[in-house]
């Protein structure tokens, strides 16, 4: 486990990047993560996300176009890395393992 | 323009945004802020705008502090302390040497200038103390100086207010003594800190009335204001205020007071002490209205007893004041004054000058002395310098080392500014280690040097910290600039050959830097030397009394039938059955006894045959007939005092006072009469004169004394015993002095002790003289230490060859030392004049003093020289022996 590190937020981060594939900055991430998941992202708490998981080699990131409407500011877009990918794979293998370690009579069990 | 976020939040948000991510966030800010604007209005995207914002506030987002842009100048900050922080860790032995040095000298200096400070401080807390001014008052008959004095006559200061429109009040003090008892307890204690004072005390003065009113609480008769801690021995937690206490003299005087006032205890740094007040009225009542010129009166021009203090206006000028004083005076007393021939005058002193500066007879309390001060920050100033020295000395001895350093560092490009700075930031690092050391050195030793010294002075950690702070920032001004000078001279392409050779002026300084250390340490321990000698001399020279198992007994205050005959008859009964007991050999009463100073002066003694104008000021007091015999002073001429010898009106004088009095040998002044006020006649026959005896310390001179004689004089017995059993002894007098004087507190000193008492402050001075010293030469050695090895450390592998070459061990250890020792010699020679002189004018303080002795002098220039070759040699001794074959590997 120590050897990739995800939280559950940037876990969220990458997947809308893989979702996004080639469109995947910024408000582009936003958007789709309050879409999906019906929550609230605030722009800082994504954008230290971001950073974290390109300090963590998960992500690479390249500067794009730039619009009118965001003031001649460029585009930021992520890509999901080797690294990344090995990551999320990782993790999504833990958790099958967890869930298929589930005694089935556990889920008989009303959890009242 | 409409379609733009707040400005002010864009603008914190381009500052302290990373500089790598600032563009795409800001675009992101900016997209989702058209968007929001566009559904949901400007304000709502305003707002979320700056919530955005305020959320990308953290730290993964806030540019580092060391700055991306800057990069260079905060590297090579940072770079400065890593360096510095290296060769600190490199030579841990120098920066050893270099820290402790520092610290302890910091932490020297420290203690010091805040007992200096808080001697400095005295009587600053009354507010207005820049407007408060002591009266004091010379004497001169026939135009000659005859005495100074801090006290003066009550008339003056109501006079003064009257005819001086800038002198805004006054108050008088009258320190007085005796019983004071709460009636129907025991609590029964003899006190001798109240103060008579009129009613403007608490208005004049800053002492802090927790009960009662400033300007009321003096006002009536039998007044008593008691401080926190008297009230509370003697009311415990009872409300004071209202209750009364009886108070006894020992003239004979009964009082009660009214408790109407209650102050927090004095602040040590007062110039006089005192646990209660009564009320300036009081003393009207006293002594009645039988002698207007006498008693305490508004009238009295007679009794120099009064202090006197003025508080003039804000802008008035005290020597203004003063010129206008002669002819004041004049007006007053001019037809007394020249029916005497004598003439006074009145001085102004500023209250805050009095505890350091002020030497005057009969001073209200023990005063400081500012010379000692002024030692004191010499010997602070001594020290620190030392300390600074060592620090200069080491870096630049080591600077050879670091030739190669900076000429690389140089051939890279460094400028001269930065290689300055570089070194800078090694003395700071060295300094700010050392200044926490210091700190803590000072707050430990803080506690230790106050018992040790007995100055006890109050001070704040933050006082400390501030006087630290300067301190250290001017040792790391003083002790970095030149060696950071020096270091960072050096041309690139020698230092880089290594060919440095450390220049003549460099050795030629830092040799007479040790100079000057070896001159100061040795001055210190001559003066140590003399103040030991001094202390001693005064202490073993004979006094002209046997000071001996003489036990002093104050005495009764309290009388049931209270007056002087029934006085005088249990007092002799009280002697007489004292000498019943075989372990007393012998018992007096007097006046005044030695070690005290005689308070009773009078100025009108002359012969009857002289001029009138020959009239002088002597100390007089009574003794009975057993004085002379149980202090076992010697006679001169004549005959003293005895059971079987004491006519009426018959005087003994010493040999100063018969000398003064005009007689050549003392048998001359056997028979002669002289005007002298004692008991109701005023003429006295001298039938004695008996040996000067040092009444006082050595400090003082012998004064011109009159004895007269009084079957009881109503003040101290002195009791000789046996001193076999001293505890059973004492309580032989205890028990006959409680069955004659019931109801009368015991209090009792040994003659000796009490008389010793007088040079506590010379001991106490020779005590922090002696601990100052030892620390700078300490330091001293310390430094010649550090340069020594550093030196052998460059010659070790001469001395491998001359070893091979045949040199012996005693060779070599010549050869390494013989600098040092040079070096002591030359500073004992300049060190020789210096200290003779300062010596003398120290010992001018003594009226009785040492003579300055050749060894007194040379003495401690041979301890330095034994200190500076042990400290060389622990060294030299080690290279010497070590094996040649190593000594020339060595690289």
């Amino acid at each position: 486990m120590k050897k990739y590190q995800l939280g559950e937020f940037e876990e969220v981060v990458m997947l809308t990047v893989g979702i996004l594939y080639k469109d995947a900055y910024g408000v582009s991430i936003k958007k789709e993560i309050e879409i999906r998941l019906k929550r609230g992202v605030s722009v800082g708490a994504l954008q230290t996300a971001l950073k974290r998981l390109e300090d963590k080699g998960y992500l690479k990131s390249f500067e794009g176009e730039a619009t009118e409407e965001r003031a001649g500011r460029p585009k930021k877009y992520f890509q999901i890395t080797a690294l990344g990918k090995k990551a999320m794979e990782h993790i999504k293998s833990t958790r099958d393992e967890l869930w298929s370690a589930i005694p089935k009579v556990a889920w008989e069990v009303k959890i009242v | 323009m409409s379609n733009k976020p707040p400005k002010s939040f864009l603008k914190f948000f381009r500052w302290f945004c990373h500089p790598k991510l600032r563009d795409s966030i800001e675009g992101d800010l900016m997209e989702l802020y058209q968007e929001r604007r566009a559904e949901n209005g400007k304000l709502k995207a305003d707002l979320k705008f700056v919530r955005d914002v305020l959320l990308l506030f953290r730290p993964s987002i806030i540019k580092p502090l060391e700055g991306y842009q800057n990069l260079n100048n905060y590297g090579m900050i940072k770079s400065y302390f890593t360096i510095g922080w290296r060769n600190l860790l490199r030579n841990k032995g120098y920066s050893l040497i270099n820290i402790l040095g520092l610290a302890v000298g910091m932490a020297a200096c420290l203690l010091i200038v805040q007992y200096v400070r808080f001697e400095k401080s005295y009587d600053d807390f009354h507010e207005q103390s820049d407007n408060i001014y002591r009266v004091t008052m010379n004497r001169y008959v026939n135009g000659n100086f005859k005495f100074n004095s801090a006290k003066t006559y009550p008339a003056i200061a109501p006079r003064l207010k009257e005819d001086f429109p800038e002198i805004v009040d006054y108050v008088r003090l009258l320190p007085d003594h005796g019983i004071l008892a709460l009636e129907g307890t025991d609590q029964r204690h003899y006190e001798d800190k109240i103060l008579l004072a009129d009613a403007s005390f608490f208005n004049i003065f800053s002492y802090k009335l927790l009960k009662g009113e400033a300007k009321n609480v003096l006002q009536a008769p039998n007044s008593i204001a008691l401080s926190t801690s008297a009230s509370t021995k003697y009311f415990g937690a009872d409300e004071p205020i209202g209750k009364t206490l009886n108070f006894y003299k020992d003239d004979g005087t009964q009082e009660t007071y009214k408790v109407t006032g209650i102050f927090e205890d004095a602040p040590t740094n007062s110039h006089f002490h005192f646990d209660m007040v009564v009320s300036y009225s009081t003393l009207l009542l006293r002594y009645g209205n039988n002698n207007p010129e006498w008693r305490p009166s508004e009238d009295s021009w007679q009794v120099d007893d009064y202090y006197t203090y003025v508080l003039l206006e804000k802008n008035a000028l005290p020597a203004e004041l003063e010129k206008k004083f002669p002819d004041f005076f004049s007006r007053y007393k001019g037809k007394l004054f020249e029916a005497r021939n004598v003439r006074e005058e009145l001085y102004l002193q500023p209250i805050r000058k009095i505890h350091l500066y002020s030497d005057l007879q009969s001073e209200i309390g023990p005063t400081g002395n500012y010379k000692f001060i002024y030692y004191l920050s010499l010997i602070a100033g001594f020290i620190i310098l030392i300390a600074w020295i060592n620090y200069v000395n080491l870096t630049t001895a080591k600077a050879a080392d670091r030739a190669k350093e900076v000429g690389i560092r140089k051939a890279f490009g460094s400028q001269r500014k930065q290689l300055i700075t570089q070194f800078m930031f090694e003395s700071i690092i060295t300094n700010a280690i050392a200044l926490v050391l210091s700190l803590i050195l000072y707050q430990v030793g803080l506690s230790f040097f106050q018992t040790f010294s007995g100055f006890v002075f109050i001070t704040t950690f933050s006082d400390g910290l501030f006087i630290a702070l300067v301190l250290s920032l001017c040792g790391i001004v003083l002790s970095s600039v030149y060696p950071a000078l020096v270091l960072s001279g050096f041309k690139p392409i020698v230092a880089l050959k290594g060919v440095i050779a450390i220049s003549g002026r460099g050795i030629d300084l830092r040799k007479s830097l040790v100079l000057f250390q070896f001159v100061t340490a040795i001055l210190m321990i001559t003066g140590l030397l003399t103040i030991r000698q001094q202390i001693n001399f005064m202490k073993t020279q004979e006094l002209g009394f046997d000071a001996e198992k003489l036990v002093i007994v104050r005495a009764a205050a309290y009388l049931k039938t209270g007056n002087e005959e029934a006085y005088e008859r249990t007092s002799i009964a009280f002697k007489n059955n004292l000498l019943q007991h075989r372990q007393i050999s012998n018992v007096t009463e007097s006046g005044f006894v030695p070690g005290q100073e005689i308070a009773w002066r009078q100025g009108m003694v002359r012969r009857v045959i002289s001029e009138p104008s020959t009239v002088d000021t002597y100390h007089v007091f009574a003794v009975d007939e057993r004085f002379f015999a149980t202090y076992a002073i010697d006679v001169v001429a004549g005959k003293v005092f005895s059971d079987a010898f004491n006519p009426k009106n018959a005087i003994v004088v010493n040999e100063t006072a018969a000398h003064r009095l005009g007689f050549v040998k003392a048998e001359d002044a056997l028979g002669e009469e002289v005007y002298v006020d004692i008991d109701g006649s005023n003429k006295g026959r001298i039938v004695g004169v008996i040996k000067n005896y040092h009444h006082l310390s050595l400090k003082d001179n012998f004064q011109p004394q009159l004895f007269f004689h009084r079957a009881a004089t109503w003040s101290y017995f002195t009791v000789k015993v046996a001193g076999e059993h001293l505890p059973e002894e004492i309580n032989i007098i205890k028990k006959e002095f409680t069955a004659a004087f019931p109801d009368n507190p015991f209090d009792f000193v040994f003659m000796d002790q009490f008389f010793n008492a007088q040079y506590q402050i010379d001991q106490r001075f020779e005590k922090v003289f002696g601990l100052f010293s030892l620390l700078a030469i300490f330091i001293s050695c310390l430094g010649l230490f550090g340069l020594s090895s550093y030196t052998l450390i460059q010659r070790t592998k001469e001395i491998g060859i001359r070893k091979v070459l045949g040199a012996s061990i005693g060779n070599i250890i010549s050869l390494l030392s013989k600098d040092s020792i040079k070096l002591v010699l030359i500073a004992g020679v300049i060190t020789l004049p210096v200290a003779y002189f300062s010596v003398g004018y120290w010992l001018n303080n003594y009226a009785f003093r040492i003579e300055i002795t050749w060894w007194l002098l040379t003495v401690p220039i041979v301890l330095a020289l034994l200190l500076a070759f042990a400290t060389v040699s622990i060294q030299t001794i080690k290279t010497a022996l070590a094996s040649s074959i190593n000594n020339l590997r060595s690289e």
